[in-house]
């Protein structure tokens, strides 16, 4: 499982410097070359009882970044010299465990999708309120906090490797005696992600189910009310397809993973939100949508194995 | 005769000259050995009748002679010269003297013996005694132009005369003295005349008639049908292949007309056929020629708008930064503020402007960026009805009459939605603003004659577009309002252009304005 290697490599790096993240979880660093930008990041971050560094460049970024360990780092996505994209790959490379947060002015959706393909966390479109980029960056400090978490309790690796391992699976193979609404059309076909945001299961009629990855569940905390589109809506990659009230009163933006009209909205979850809770992937699936870009689209997502194949 | 043809050079004359030349021919010989043979017999015939009147003189007055009673001979030959057609009968002596005539004004002269009557006989030195009868003969002309045959015949000795009491011509004398009868010839000339006047006249029908036969003959059957194909082919020379030649003969001019008109038939079928494929080539030139204008329309837009979408694009990336700062300070301003604080409404103005600020520059980057239309099949109606469900309530739209004119049976086409809604937005937004006190607007969908297009039309009752403005309004940043950016009608071009369809604009000044949007179906 992808998944699992991802957490797997992870978990290992947390671990060794375990001592240190406590007093790291509350520092976010901000890289933009507009010093308005940094100003008001840090402002708005502040205000939240965080600690903010800001850095003008990647090149000051990444000097800071060796020096100190951040919760969350947030940049711009276009900056002279070196880009934000670049910036992204190389602290995946250094540090796997900090969640990137991509801030753009340019509102190139598909750069932004595959910076998120890539394993940038999130991105927040320029300009933005201080709702938008508080919610999103508590939702990347949660992020952190349970790769930490995780690396703590889990001191054999077989162990770990049972934890973490996404409910999904077990939820999917007893699909049919959790009572899937529409059990065919979601086991069936492949499995294409926005990593730890959501999901894409294309289906044999072509048309595409969408639903949240588990960890962007996890990151915003129980979830108090969502927010579906409309039938017959049209819905962008990358766009707002749903938007979540978290406990905290926090809206979070999940971004559709592919561009279509909506056929089908889960109306069970504006009564109950559990499903997306307990069976992310099945029962708790969000949209159904009639894709109209559907092969561009797919090369910016993961594709996923389905897990019942690997595991027979 | 057409193209001005001389006469001399028709098939018709020229035939006409070659028979009527051998008619005249063949008549000519005819007349003339026919009239020459008359001729000879009239004249044998005159000659044996005064050979007989000769002998009867003779024999007449032979016992006057003999009895040498003058008076008698005198009033015998007179009385037979008074005969019609007798000119003159005279007797010489054997010295050439005249002894008897009826002319009595000769008798005792002498003639000459080298004159034509004495000639015949007196050629040679030694008169002849005998001679024949024919040569006996001479035909002279008279004073008064007849012609006269004059007969000769001499008077021999003979036994009697010698033996005669009056002895006055000794025996040894043959020939004692010439009778000359001359007979006028005035009956057989004019006989022969006569003829001769016969001939020609038969002669002169036979030519005319044979000239009326032919040119009948040649007119009817040669030039004019000729003629007709003469204007048959003028005709098509001029470019009309409908000129049907009668081609009822069974002639070589009736197959020729019948080639003639197969010829026709097969050159107006190719001239259809080239003509048809001349209009065709015509008009595919125009529909390229059409083609590229509009192509040329668009390249120049397109370029227009690449180079505004740079500069805009680059605009909108720098301003996004000083509106984050902005739309941050305002909200963290407004957050300090005590709830009942009447500043903070103020902020919320910033903010809101700024939001505003926030999606212009973003319709900027839509409008740059030109993305390709997201396209599902929908129904445009359907579109202009959501689009009005949108502004219908608005407070802007209330003094605006809507009328929707749609075509129930407009088939479901290609389409981004939401770009197409945002066209239909524009435009009814443009129409409102043009509309201030109020007024109606026409929405009309219908499909185009050719069933290829689908036509949507949005009218105003507006104060309309300045003549002068019209090249422009489409140029992005080319507003005449106040508060416009320029982008409306510029973005729904571009949609529109992406939907490969076609917008136009009408307008006139007060009267209103009409935008008429064509979308292709397939």
């Amino acid at each position: 499982m992808w998944h699992n290697k991802w957490f797997f490599r992870d978990l290992k790096h947390i671990r060794k410097k375990g001592q240190v993240v406590m007093e790291t979880q509350k520092k976010v660093l901000v890289v933009d070359d507009e010093e308005v930008v940094c100003r008001s990041v840090k402002r708005i971050l502040q205000k939240k009882n965080l600690e903010v560094d800001a850095a003008l460049n990647a090149t000051e970024a990444l000097e800071k970044i060796a020096k100190e360990d951040y919760g969350v780092v947030i940049t711009d996505l276009m900056m002279p010299k070196i880009t934000g994209m670049e910036l992204l790959k190389r602290i995946r490379k250094s540090k796997p465990e900090t969640p990137v947060i991509m801030i753009t002015g340019y509102a190139t959706v598909r750069t932004a999708v595959q910076a998120i393909k890539l394993g940038a966390f999130d991105y927040i479109p320029k300009p933005f309120t201080p709702e938008e980029l508080s919610s999103v960056t508590v939702r990347a400090l949660e992020r952190a906090r349970i790769h930490r978490e995780e690396a703590e309790e889990v001191e054999e690796v077989e162990e770990a490797f049972e934890k973490i391992k996404p409910p999904t699976e077990p939820a999917r193979e007893e699909g049919a005696a959790v009572g899937i609404v529409e059990e065919e059309l979601i086991i069936e076909g492949d499995l294409y992600c926005m990593p730890e945001h959501s999901w894409a299961r294309v289906g044999k009629d072509g048309n595409v189910t969408v639903g949240m990855e588990e960890m962007f569940r996890r990151t915003t905390g129980d979830i108090v009310n969502i927010d579906l589109p409309f039938e017959g809506d049209e819905v962008h990659q990358g766009d707002v397809c749903v938007r979540v009230t978290s406990h905290d009163r926090h809206i979070h933006k999940l971004w559709s993973p592919v561009t279509g009209k909506v056929l089908k909205v889960n109306e069970a979850l504006s009564k109950d939100c559990s499903p997306i809770k307990k069976d992310p992937r099945g029962a708790g699936w969000l949209i159904k949508v009639k894709p109209t870009n559907l092969e561009e689209d797919l090369e910016n997502l993961i594709f996923i194995k389905p897990a019942i194949r690997e595991d027979a | 005769m057409p193209g001005g043809r001389l006469l001399t050079r028709s098939l018709g004359f020229r035939l006409i000259f070659f028979v009527d030349c051998i008619l005249i021919l063949a008549v000519g010989v005819f007349a003339y050995t026919f009239l020459r043979t008359y001729e000879g017999d009239l004249i044998s015939e005159a000659k044996r009748r005064s050979a007989r009147l000769c002998d009867t003189i003779k024999r007449g007055t032979r016992y006057d002679m003999l009895e040498f009673r003058r008076e008698n001979v005198h009033r015998t030959i007179k009385t037979l010269g008074q005969q019609k057609g007798m000119a003159r009968i005279r007797i010489y002596n054997k010295e050439g003297g005249i002894i008897f005539s009826t002319d009595e004004n000769e008798i005792g002269t002498k003639v000459d013996m080298k004159a034509e009557a004495c000639y015949i006989c007196h050629a040679a030195k030694k008169p002849l005694e005998k001679i024949d009868v024919p040569s006996t003969s001479r035909i002279y002309s008279a004073p008064d132009k007849h012609r006269i045959l004059g007969m000769i015949d001499p008077i021999y000795n003979e036994k009697d005369c010698y033996t005669a009491e009056c002895h006055t011509h000794p025996e040894t004398q043959k020939v004692l003295g010439v009778l000359d009868v001359m007979v006028s010839l005035q009956d057989i000339d004019e006989e022969i005349a006569y003829g001769r006047f016969q001939i020609i006249m038969f002669a002169l029908i036979c030519l005319a008639s044979v000239f009326a036969a032919i040119g009948l003959f040649i007119h009817k059957y040669v030039t004019r049908p000729v003629r007709k194909l003469e204007q048959g082919v003028e005709a098509i020379a001029k470019g009309d292949f409908e000129f049907e030649v009668d081609a009822t003969g069974n002639d070589e001019i009736g197959s020729l007309a019948k080639s003639f008109n197969r010829v026709r038939e097969e050159l107006k079928e190719s001239y259809e056929k080239l003509r048809g494929k001349i209009e065709a080539a015509d008009e595919d030139l125009k529909k390229a020629y059409k083609e590229l204008q509009t192509k040329q329309e668009q390249l120049i837009q397109s370029e227009k708008l690449a180079s505004i979408g740079k500069l805009a694009a680059g605009v909108a990336h720098e301003i996004n930064n000083p509106l984050t700062g902005v739309l941050t300070f305002a909200c963290l301003l407004r957050d300090d503020l005590e709830k009942d604080d009447p500043k903070r409404e103020d902020a919320e103005v910033i903010i809101k402007e700024t939001q505003r600020c926030s999606s212009i520059v973003r319709n900027l980057l839509d409008f740059s960026r030109q993305t390709q239309p997201q396209k599902m099949s929908m129904g445009v109606n359907e579109i202009a009805e959501k689009a009005l469900s949108i502004l219908e309530h608005q407070s802007a739209f209330r003094n605006i009459k809507i009328i929707r004119e749609f075509d129930p049976a407009l088939p479901q086409i290609m389409v981004d939605k939401d770009k197409i809604q945002q066209v239909f937005i524009n435009l009814l937004t443009n129409a409102q603003e043009a509309m201030p006190e109020g007024g109606s607007v026409t929405i009309t969908t219908t499909r185009t004659e050719d069933g290829k297009d689908i036509e949507v039309r949005v009218a105003d009752t507006g104060c309309g577009i300045a003549e002068s403005d019209l090249p422009r309004i489409f140029d992005p940043f080319f507003s005449t309002k106040e508060k416009g950016t320029g982008l409306g009608l510029s973005v729904t071009q571009g949609i529109i252009a992406s939907h490969k369809g076609t917008i136009e604009v009408k307008s006139k000044k007060v009267a209103g304005t009409t935008f008429t949007i064509r979308l292709p179906i397939e």
